[in-house]
């Protein structure tokens, strides 16, 4: 049987986790009814609230003929953990990063390095105009020596082995 | 007791104060709420347990309005039902009792409206004071001159056996039930573990308990 000093500490709502139980012992048990009674009843006169109160057998009998009331059970929503602002910026953030990769000429890659060092990038675009420019210089050099014919490269030569054949 | 409450106010805790007799009524709300859910959840029982607990609060509240012994208890009886049958409402953002306190004046103003009568003392219930107390009060509105007496009794035994509880005892039940502290707040005033302080506590009740039960056993049938 649960000790009366544990219906003590629960009539000072210092009971801790044990409350359930304790409940249900006080509920199968006429001593601790009688304990939470008379423990109330003390701290009521201490207070000056009173000893007069209605009558438990009546009530319980009013109670008895009641219909027993059973809240419905709240639907609590999960709370979604990123908040609205939290969206928002991530939202421009996106935007901001698919617009700089659309309409720039770094590739991901580009944008990941630029991010981390920007020193690196400024150094990778200067070697890569070079680059280019190295590029525009043999195209034009080969456009000079390839046949002027159907198209360009090797494609005219195979066009022609293919009718000998 | 004087000795406690003086002690208590020139203590060595200057943070001791309304912020924490809050937190000590959010604990008694939380203790409400929980007895709510069980209600709530299909148990008769702990309805019981909250009636018992709160019908002298409501029978004083209630005899402000009405005189008439019988018209207050059947008053507090109705609230305590409507209470009952609203309970599924009830969402535990106010305290269960602030809730509770309001049915009841709805209650007893209907009351008085269907039976077409002025209360007895407007100014008595127009102050915003849940808790107002007067005196008379204390011993008044039971049945019977003879369960008038026994409540009279109930009263004066309560508060002599306060007066040879000893010191450790009296002071422990004083600061919980009068300056309404929390138990690690009595440890800090009185500078004792927490478990001292449950026991002491309990001791207090058990022994002003064994004083009144004989009382409790007579009248109009069982308390609890």
């Amino acid at each position: 049987m649960v000790s009366k000093e544990k219906i003590s500490s629960l009539v000072d709502g210092e009971s801790g986790e044990e409350f359930d139980q304790l409940l249900d012992e006080i509920h199968a048990s006429e001593h601790c009814r009688e304990a939470w009674y008379s423990y109330n009843l003390i701290g009521d006169v201490l207070n000056k609230t009173g000893v007069a109160g209605a009558s438990l057998d009546r009530f319980r009998r009013s109670l008895d003929a009641e219909p027993t009331v059973i809240a419905p059970r709240v639907r609590v929503k999960k709370r979604d953990s990123w908040n609205p602002f939290v969206r928002i910026a991530a939202s421009i953030s996106f935007v901001g990063v698919l617009g700089w990769y659309v309409f720039s000429d770094l590739s991901p890659l580009d944008v990941s390095v630029a991010w981390k060092n920007p020193e690196l990038t400024s150094r990778q675009i200067a070697l890569e105009s070079a680059y280019d420019e190295a590029i525009a210089d043999y195209l034009a050099a080969h456009n000079q020596v390839a046949p002027r014919a159907a198209g360009p490269g090797m494609i005219p030569e195979i066009l022609e082995e293919s009718r000998g054949n | 007791m004087e000795a406690i409450l003086q002690r208590l106010h020139s203590g060595p805790s200057p943070k001791i104060g309304a912020e924490l007799v809050a937190s000590v009524k959010l604990s008694e709300k939380e203790l409400d709420l929980q007895l709510v859910r069980r209600v709530q959840g299909g148990d008769k029982k702990a309805f019981e347990l909250l009636f018992s607990k709160y019908q002298r609060r409501v029978n004083r509240l209630v005899s402000r309005f009405v005189r008439s012994d019988e018209e207050v208890e059947d008053i507090v009886q109705d609230s305590f039902i409507k209470a009952y049958r609203a309970l599924p409402a009830f969402r535990g953002d106010s305290a269960f009792y602030t809730w509770l306190y309001r049915i009841a004046v709805n209650t007893a103003k209907n009351y008085l409206v269907s039976s077409s009568r002025r209360p007895h003392a407007i100014s008595d219930y127009g102050s915003t004071d849940e808790d107002g107390f007067r005196e008379d009060e204390l011993v008044s509105h039971m049945n019977t001159p003879e369960s008038e007496l026994i409540t009279r009794e109930i009263a004066e035994t309560v508060n002599s056996t306060m007066s040879d509880l000893p010191d450790d005892l009296r002071e422990a039940i004083t600061l919980r039930e009068i300056e309404g502290l929390s138990y690690e707040e009595i440890a800090e005033v009185m500078g004792c573990p927490i478990g001292t302080v449950r026991s002491r506590i309990f001791r207090a009740r058990e022994a002003i308990s064994e004083k009144i039960k004989p009382m409790l056993d007579v009248g109009e049938g069982k308390r609890w």
